[in-house]
């Protein structure tokens, strides 16, 4: 991240300074300009490696600066913040303006208005350097283990679910997002498990067949689940090796929660469509990582820290990752 | 002249998902179902298939579904899925988590639903039984009851 280039079109002086201060920690040079398309237009000439605007402010004032961004930059380069993941942003990701928002909520909801740095300094560094993978770099420190739980078969999920639920009855956190956790833990395996493998022409391999049957993944197939908590997040990955995920599939999948509109399942409605709806629908954070016919990693992030209210008020990040 | 429906009652528990069958509950054209969900301890997608299939159902015979004391895990499907209830079904009541920050002491207390009620007189604060301290509602009220405001 070192001398990266980072343009902040924020309005607010006290996000702008922790902005500062963070992306200044972490090596990057920082300039700050008005909300407005005509100071925009010079600085987009002379190229920034990201570009970070506050999604809340007014939208007289927010909309053209982000049409212009749309025309002029990589999506991957624009770092959305918001309050809350409204329909206002949901729009912005929907129309493949912006791949990264990060929620004001962060860690200090309860608090105050502010991002958190850990998450924004991981983002950053994820942008720069293209080295996405890992749950690892969303932790706040690295003192804490990762657990790993290997899926082979369908119904292994179960046991590696009891495991999960163990850790989180140990953390003891409210009964209801224990319930949320596992059913978001639960909806990422069996979509990787069902929908992502692929044979080599691409086709899926398994997406047709029911849910109740016990499928044997091969060895080259198998799925990894991963949990942690660092104390004020609680995160889990799930992780397959195909790499089939793309973003209009994502976004198709997840489009009625950014637009804040609840689901209606149609009779003929199959698949992960459904599933990923609800994993975001339930989450604060939640990061696709993806290297092309590769692999893909899901990562859901759970505010634990001040309970349900806590959970509830932390806001949403949604990160798309693409590489290869 | 007005018909007269079957009532029956049942109770569903566990984790509703794609091992769930629902088809022991459907009995006669017309029945009204009436369905105790307070044990659902968490429903999947594949979950909210078989009961949108299975609430279908019901409603292709005549009948439709009443659903009680559900648990958070279907009140959370209940905010997300706009026809979880079907076209003519209800919700009477719903378990509402509630606990205690001086003790730690958790539980679900009963709110009933009626028509017009005020969501946060319905959450209001109440005597922990393990303390005698005041137990708030744990979650936002708003967000907890946002399939009742929203209707």
């Amino acid at each position: 991240m070192y001398r990266s280039k980072v343009l902040v079109l924020v309005e607010s002086t006290p996000l702008v300074r922790t902005i500062r201060r963070a992306l200044f920690a972490a090596g990057c040079e920082t300039k700050r300009i008005p909300m407005d398309v005509d100071a925009l237009g010079p600085e987009l000439d002379e190229g920034y490696d990201i570009y970070i605007v506050d999604g809340d402010a007014p939208s007289e004032r927010v909309d053209p600066v982000l049409e212009l961004l749309r025309t002029r930059v990589d999506p991957a380069r624009l770092l959305l913040l918001s309050q809350h993941l409204d329909e206002r942003i949901g729009k912005q990701i929907v129309e493949g303006a912006a791949d990264n928002t990060l929620a004001k909520g962060g860690s200090y909801a309860v608090v105050r208005e502010g991002l958190d740095e850990a998450e924004l300094i991981a983002t950053c560094r994820k942008i720069l350097t293209g080295r996405i993978f890992g749950i690892r770099r969303c932790l706040r420190h690295g003192m804490v283990p990762i657990h790993k739980e290997r899926i082979g078969r369908a119904q292994e999920r179960h046991a590696a679910l009891e495991t999960l639920q163990d850790y989180l009855d140990n953390l003891d956190l409210p009964r209801s997002l224990r319930s949320s956790i596992l059913t978001v833990a639960d909806e990422l395996i069996m979509n990787a498990i069902f929908n992502a493998p692929a044979r080599d022409d691409g086709t899926p391999k398994y997406r047709d067949r029911p849910r109740s049957e016990d499928i044997q993944l091969e060895t080259d197939e198998e799925v990894e689940l991963r949990f942690c908590c660092d104390g004020q997040y609680l995160y889990l990955s799930v992780e397959d090796p195909f790499g089939t995920l793309d973003r209009d599939t994502i976004v198709r999948y997840i489009g009625s929660g950014l637009m804040r509109r609840r689901g209606q399942m149609e009779e003929k409605e199959q698949g992960a469509g459904l599933g990923l709806f609800m994993v975001f629908s339930s989450i604060n954070q939640l990061v696709f990582n993806v290297q092309r016919k590769k692999r893909s990693e899901i990562i859901a992030g759970f505010y634990v820290r001040d309970g349900l209210r806590g959970f509830r008020e932390a806001g949403q990040s949604l990160n798309f990752f693409f590489t290869g | 002249m007005t018909a007269i429906h079957a009532i029956k009652a049942y109770t569903v528990d566990g984790a509703i998902t794609e091992d769930t069958d629902f088809s022991d509950y459907l009995g006669a054209p017309g029945e009204v179902l009436r369905l105790d969900l307070s044990g659902v301890a968490r429903i999947n997608s594949c979950g909210v298939r078989e009961w949108l299939n299975f609430v279908r159902a019901v409603e292709a015979s005549g009948g439709r579904v009443i659903l009680e004391r559900c648990s958070s895990a279907i009140v959370g499907q209940l905010n997300l899925i706009y026809n979880f209830t079907g076209k003519h079904g209800e919700v009477c009541s719903v378990l509402a988590p509630y606990a205690c920050d001086d003790c730690g002491h958790e539980e679900d207390r009963l709110i009933e639903l009626e028509a017009g009620a005020d969501v946060e007189a319905l959450t209001g604060p109440s005597d922990c039984p393990s303390c005698n301290a005041q137990m708030e509602f744990a979650d936002l009220p708003d967000y907890y009851l946002q399939f009742f405001v929203l209707g």
